[in-house]
């Protein structure tokens, strides 16, 4: 079998036995909160949220999954029953909050289902978390989006994903430098600024990509075959590259590859016709700059050694490169003016 | 510099365990506070990766080359520490040090470089009304854009939601502009001139910039800035803008955010972008957006390409989710560019993720990009998968199809995959494994292997 082939299988191995844990159900709260074979002659007492979690309502540390709880009704078929039961196991980050304090409240008068509502609806399985929105209903007034460690522990919060406050959904990502550029100090809650250069410094010898391989939900810009499509996203969003990348971050490697300028013995990637005018009377090569000139950075933007020049500077055959309208408040005498204009 | 940059990045990655001891984490609760102590936060991340793979490619005569093996060692680590005491004030003082190092070990010569930079190392004095940050750091949005920099910022926060904040200093230079340690197969004379060992050190008192904002915001409705941006290159003018940026909020259905920028060097704007975001109902985000770009005024105004034209383009785009239920997540956007001359150009895609909260926690993901320009276009399918078998352990599978409208290198597809596997060993230490397998235009078979050791460390100290 081909390690492509292979890689395939496994592949969707991996998405079979995904789609197979699906069906697989969490606690049975539903069984334990509406059964109504309790309570009467004969028959255990019905269960309430306490009967399990009572400890947690003390802020004590829970104890989950164990058997002792369960053997009070279920007796000598607990073990059984346990294993029938895939509990709920994903790890929740840790929540700073008093159960006790809550509940001892007006607005809960001891209940749990005042946030943990809908836990015995069908098709729910495992813990109900409160959304965070329902925190904000009375917390409002004094819950500030920069004290997010006010709840949450400082390590969890690179972790978390906010959706109250600053939705990171959406088209955040493409937007969230406008967003960080006025909410510096609420950034900063969860990220620190080596996180912003993570990103943004093409310094670094590792991409993203190949640090985080296993963050599949994260929009990095450079995953999968990025070396193959490279041009097409440069082409179809002009300019975005130069955004991070500097002209000689492109040109190091079209240089080696011998398509750069910058090489005597390099190739020419250009079609026939590309520089003076053509059969057609066009000059595809001009055109073609005017509409994305950060692409032709890429390769030729060299200073004074910059190819273009010779044909373009004052008196040379190629004319004036300048667009119609085109102006700057510079003096002519600019070190870069003076490449082409000179005196 | 550059030495210390490496000593500092490996010397944080080597005695990360020794800092990272128990004794120094309980939390606040069980240490007390005794009035007068300084109790201060600190958190400690350190990431050591190594790869291995084997080096080939074509010269440019398009002769295959094949090199040895290598075996890269990547070290990166971040300190922060937050809320230290001053005289001026109890916990106001924050310090951040970020930085990497990069070893090459399987490899002779100039290729086994220790290379390094300090990416951040930034105290910041926090006052009642604003605060003072000294060293390198950035700062990004409004005219700025995103600038690293040695220099200072400072900023205050006057009544009424009125606001000034302003920087300078020496621009931190890419130094390793030129990929750095990624040698290909070329000439050994084209390596040299290129290997920052022997370039010629650039002046830092050329590079510099300053720049500022004044702001106005009302709580979470109105939130305006007026921006201004000048950076110098090579003791020549690189980039002065002006910056217009605003968000109003008025309710939380939906949010209108606006930038835009203006060369003043040139008199045009640059860079001009709106989105409108909506969120009807909770499960439901959509976002419309409009840009407008000048590519040529992304360039320095140091270059010499950036005075050969002034074409713009514009783009409307459209992007949703919806969170159909618990488990089912549904994703889109479209966008659509106008070039000058009348060519247009698109991009557009959608997505569905499920999730499973259940024993074996699970996410799978499947999408489907399509872009397409003027010259060429690409159909991108994506198919990952995540499993959480063990509360401590995960598992990832992340596969890409390529199909091009033209074929690139004479090669009409492309395949790439990626599977790693992650576990906590404790609550501070994590390794994962990760292997990827690429056949593209510009690989027959390109794979590679990965290992990541990664250290997370946090608590409070006195």
């Amino acid at each position: 079998m081909k390690p492509l082939h292979a890689w395939l299988l496994g592949l969707v191995t991996v998405l079979a036995l995904g789609c197979t844990e699906l069906l697989v159900p969490g606690f049975p709260h539903r069984a334990h909160l509406t059964e109504d074979r309790c309570g009467k002659p004969g028959q255990p007492p019905c269960p309430t949220c306490a009967t399990c979690h009572d400890d947690i309502r003390n802020d004590r540390p829970q104890r989950r999954d164990d058997p002792a709880l369960c053997r009070r009704c279920h007796g000598e078929a607990t073990e059984r029953l346990m294993a029938q039961v895939r509990p709920w196991s994903h790890k929740r980050t840790e929540i700073i909050f008093s159960h006790e304090t809550h509940l001892q409240l007006d607005a809960f008068v001891g209940q749990c289902v005042a946030c943990h509502a809908g836990v015995t609806e069908d098709g729910v399985e495992g813990e109900v978390f409160p959304p965070m929105a329902l925190c904000i209903d009375c917390h409002d007034d004094g819950l500030r989006a920069d004290e997010c460690a006010s709840c949450h522990r400082q390590r969890d919060l690179q972790r978390l994903v906010p959706e109250t406050f600053l939705r990171h959904d959406g088209a955040f990502f493409r937007n969230h430098g406008m967003v960080a550029s006025r909410n510096e100090g609420v950034c900063a809650t969860c990220h620190a600024e080596s996180d912003c250069v993570r990103c943004h410094s093409q310094g670094q010898p590792l991409g993203l990509k190949t640090i985080l391989p296993e963050a599949i939900d994260r929009p990095l810009i450079h995953r999968g075959d990025f070396v193959a499509r490279h041009a097409i996203e440069a082409r179809s969003q002009q300019g975005q590259c130069a955004r991070c990348h500097q002209p000689s971050f492109c040109d190091s490697c079209h240089l080696e590859r011998g398509v750069s300028g910058q090489r005597r013995d390099g190739l020419n990637p250009h079609p026939i016709g590309w520089v003076g005018p053509n059969a057609g009377g066009r000059n595809h090569h001009g055109r073609a700059a005017r509409r994305d000139i950060t692409s032709c950075a890429a390769c030729h933007d060299a200073g004074p050694a910059t190819n273009c020049i010779r044909c373009h500077r004052v008196g040379g055959p190629g004319g004036n490169p300048h667009p119609s309208g085109w102006r700057s408040q510079r003096s002519p005498d600019a070190p870069m003016c003076r490449y082409c204009h000179v005196p | 510099m550059r030495l210390r940059s490496i000593e500092i990045a490996f010397a944080i990655g080597a005695t990360s365990t020794l800092v990272a001891t128990p004794a120094a984490a309980q939390p606040r609760s069980e240490q007390g506070v005794v009035e007068g102590e300084d109790l201060f936060a600190y958190s400690l991340h350190v990431e050591t990766i190594g790869r291995l793979f084997r080096r080939a490619g074509y010269d440019a005569r398009g002769s295959l080359v094949e090199g040895g093996i290598a075996l890269p060692l990547y070290n990166f680590a971040r300190l922060r520490i937050d809320d230290l005491d001053t005289p001026w004030g109890d916990d106001s003082v924050d310090v951040e040090l970020g930085a990497w190092g990069n070893l090459n070990l399987a490899e002779a010569g100039p290729l086994q470089r220790l290379d390094g930079d300090v990416q951040v190392a930034r105290i910041r004095q926090r006052f009642d009304h604003g605060y003072v940050t000294l060293g390198r750091q950035v700062r990004g949005g409004g005219a700025a854009r995103f600038v690293r920099f040695d220099g200072a910022q400072a900023a205050v926060h006057a009544p009424f939601g009125l606001g000034l904040e302003t920087y300078g200093g020496f621009t931190v230079l890419p130094r390793w502009n030129q990929q750095p340690g990624y040698h290909l197969l070329g000439s050994a004379a084209e390596e040299l001139v290129r290997d920052p060992a022997v370039l010629q050190a650039p002046a830092r008192e050329q590079h510099w910039l300053v720049g500022g904002r004044v702001y106005y915001t009302d709580d979470d409705v109105i939130d305006a800035g007026l921006s201004f941006h000048e950076q110098r290159a090579d003791g020549g003018l690189a980039r002065r803008t002006a910056g217009l940026d605003a968000s109003y909020t008025p309710l939380d259905l939906f949010a209108l955010t606006g930038r835009v920028l203006l060369d003043v060097d040139a008199t045009e704007v640059p860079d001009l972008r709106a989105v409108l975001d909506l969120y009807p109902v909770d499960s439901v985000v959509l976002s419309a957006s409009y840009q407008h770009l000048i590519p040529a005024l992304m360039l320095s105004r140091q270059s010499v390409l950036s005075v050969f034209s002034t074409s713009a383009f514009d783009e409307w785009g459209i992007d949703g989710q919806w969170r159909a239920t618990s488990w089912l997540r549904v994703g889109g956007d479209a966008y659509l560019d106008r070039f000058e001359g009348g060519a247009f150009g698109h991009r557009a895609g959608g997505h569905l993720r499920v999730s499973n909260n259940g024993a074996i926690h699970t996410v799978a993901r499947i999408g489907y990009r399509r872009v397409q320009e003027a010259i060429n276009g690409y159909h991108q399918l994506r198919a990952s998968a995540s499993l959480r078998p063990w509360p401590r352990a995960h598992l990832t599978a992340d596969g890409f199809l390529y199909l091009y409208d033209e074929p690139i290198s004479g090669v009409s597809s492309s395949v790439v995959g990626v599977i790693s596997g992650g576990y906590e060993v404790a609550r501070y230490l994590e390794l994962l494994i990760a292997t990827s397998l690429a056949r593209s235009p510009y690989a027959l078979t390109d794979v590679q292997s990965t290992l990541r050791v990664e250290v997370d460390w946090e608590g409070e100290v006195r």
